[in-house]
């Protein structure tokens, strides 16, 4: 089985609002996939139903059974963090350690020892005597410790400063990914991610508006820092987003083949940044 | 059944404070009052004695005064009298005595579980850590369940305990105390005090009274599963809007009385004076099984909030 995540037709509203609609998508074992989209897009509702945290309508996968049979079921194969914030501030770092070990069977005690012993962190101390940033190192360490077919991380740098988020992002890379995990990140800093990951899903008004491998980014779009005589003819091949910085017009062509791009200008892989501008913008909002 | 435990630890560590150091303190306290107020008597007791003596004769000092009978103090003298009365009587005394110093640990165990339950399925919601927990393999269903367990058996079992070592207290100071007048320790103190009998009675007292308490601490779970804010508002609204419907629609006070009899333990905490066979009449008692029922619907709704249940 390849796929980890078979979603087809997946709705899910809040009396008139529609937080999913008719969502299709699918993940494939062993990728990184971003799940890009403004606040109130949908992803955090995606996310909950991947994770039997949430009812929906449609047919889910979650690495073969549905996540509504139970979420209790659906844990012992998938991880997720919601946010780094949320570990309860009475608990002992020994009592998280003996809590896990004692409700998942694929909880490592040593490696998540290993890496706590890397930290300034003492099994002593509890959750609330720590600095939010070793919150989130205990967090990952916990989570990290725990071998799972996919991992599920909502925005999971919120609030954190810069530099937890990049060492956050390379313990995640470094410790963890292995090829037979697929990982699952919400966020909309987007510029932090891009690096890492394997596919791009961007999620606005309950819709998905892009889904594609990043190698396949390259063929499909293209930026064209477009000559200034020659804007009214880039225009006619009609571009998906445009933007004039430091005098100039930059353009974004989604499926136009190389060689009628190429005389208009110089061509760019658009960064997703600039990608998820000009996915978004293109619907009326 | 391993899950189980360490959900049950789970529970003991969030509340140490009022799980284990508080009956610890509540005894203690207990402990040091029984001790401090026979030792006032007993010290006191000579001068109460040679104050009385003047009392009666207004003033003036007996001239036929024994200077024994001033270490006959109260208590030694009481514990004479005591010896002298029959086992019935003897027990029936020390069931009271023993009664009212375990009486501020039964208090303390019911506002604890009343503060624990109403919070058990709420902070975690306020705090956002249910995300956390909810991120672990374990059903809603363990989740609830597990502080059930711990509200029925576990903290009640630490609370006796406490109970327990406070009667060791209780009984090693009294023979202390009864040795220095000659009083026969055994026949006066031991015997009639039955202490193993009146743990196990108080064992199966407080798995009834969790029965029995069962609508209420179940319907604090289902607060705590469900409310937004102010989970406390909600356990008292409710049931007072059911009365107040009640009164003025039936004009009846079936709900009201139900909710006043299965609030506190009070009446079989009545019981447990009267003796220990009665608490024993309500295991098979259909108000009982009522009680167990209803608190049965509760949790189950609980469970089902629990589910639903997100961060506030």
């Amino acid at each position: 089985m390849s796929e980890v995540v078979l979603a087809k037709g997946v709705s899910k509203s809040y009396g008139d609002f529609k937080a999913l609609d008719d969502v299709s998508f699918t993940i494939e074992k062993g990728s990184i996939v971003g799940l890009i989209g403004p606040n109130g897009a949908g992803k955090t509702s995606a996310l909950k139903s991947i994770l039997g945290l949430t009812e929906f309508d449609g047919q889910l996968e979650v690495l073969g059974t549905d996540p509504r049979k139970g979420r209790h079921h659906v844990m012992e194969r998938v991880c997720f963090i919601a946010d780094v914030g949320v570990l309860p501030r009475w608990l002992k770092v020994s009592e998280a350690l003996d809590y896990i070990e004692g409700v998942h069977a694929g909880f490592s005690r040593e490696k998540a020892e290993t890496m706590l012993a890397e930290t300034n962190i003492s099994p002593k101390q509890k959750v609330k005597q720590l600095s939010k940033g070793m919150v989130t190192q205990l967090h990952l360490a916990l989570i990290l410790s725990i071998s799972v077919d996919l991992l599920v991380l909502d925005e999971p740098t919120l609030g954190l400063d810069i530099l937890y988020r990049k060492s956050f992002y390379d313990q995640l890379l470094n410790d963890y990914f292995d090829h037979d995990t697929s990982i699952i990140i919400s966020t909309h800093q987007v510029e932090e991610i891009e690096t890492l990951l394997s596919h791009l899903l961007f999620i606005d008004q309950g819709k998905i508006v892009l889904d594609s491998p990043m190698d396949d980014l390259a063929d499909t779009f293209c930026e064209v820092i477009v000559r200034p005589e020659l804007t009214d003819k880039a225009m006619g091949l009609n571009p998906i987003h445009t933007r004039e910085s430091l005098g100039r017009k930059s353009m974004i062509f989604e499926n136009v083949d190389r060689s009628y791009l190429a005389p208009l200008g110089e061509l760019h892989v658009p960064s997703v940044a600039d990608l998820f501008v000009a996915k978004l913008q293109r619907k009326p909002r | 059944m391993n899950k189980m435990i360490i959900l049950l630890k789970r529970e003991i560590w969030e509340h140490k404070v009022s799980f284990v150091y508080l009956p610890i303190v509540v005894a203690s306290l207990c402990a040091f009052f029984v001790i401090s107020g026979l030792g006032v008597l007993q010290l006191g007791g000579d001068a109460i004695t040679i104050q009385a003596d003047i009392d009666y004769d207004n003033g003036n000092v007996k001239e036929n005064y024994d200077v024994n009978d001033t270490f006959d103090s109260v208590v030694g003298h009481g514990l004479r009298e005591f010896s002298g009365r029959s086992i019935q009587a003897k027990e029936k005394a020390l069931n009271s005595v023993y009664l009212s110093v375990s009486a501020p640990l039964i208090l303390t165990l019911w506002l604890v579980m009343i503060s624990y339950l109403v919070m058990s399925l709420y902070q975690d919601r306020k705090d956002r850590s249910i995300l956390f927990w909810k991120s672990m393999p374990v059903s809603d269903f363990a989740t609830v369940i597990s502080k059930v367990i711990a509200a029925l058996v576990i903290v009640p079992g630490i609370y006796l305990l406490a109970c327990m070592g406070l009667h060791i207290v209780l009984l090693l100071v009294s023979s202390v105390s009864a040795m220095g007048y000659d009083v026969p320790v055994w026949s006066t103190l031991w015997a009639p005090a039955n202490i193993f009998t009146r743990w196990a009675a108080m064992a199966i007292y407080f798995l009834i009274v969790g029965l029995w308490c069962l609508p209420f601490y179940a319907w604090l779970l289902l607060v705590s599963s469900r409310a937004k804010s102010v989970p406390l508002a909600w356990m008292i609204g409710l049931p007072l809007v059911l009365v107040l419907l009640e009164l003025m629609f039936a004009n009846t006070t079936y709900v009201k009385d139900f909710i006043g009899q299965h609030i506190a333990p009070v009446s079989i905490s009545e019981d447990l004076d009267r003796g220990i066979g009665r608490v024993f009449d309500r295991v098979m008692n259909l108000e009982l099984i009522v009680s167990v029922i209803i608190g049965c619907v509760f949790i189950y709704g609980a469970v089902i909030f629990r589910g639903k249940a997100d961060e506030l």
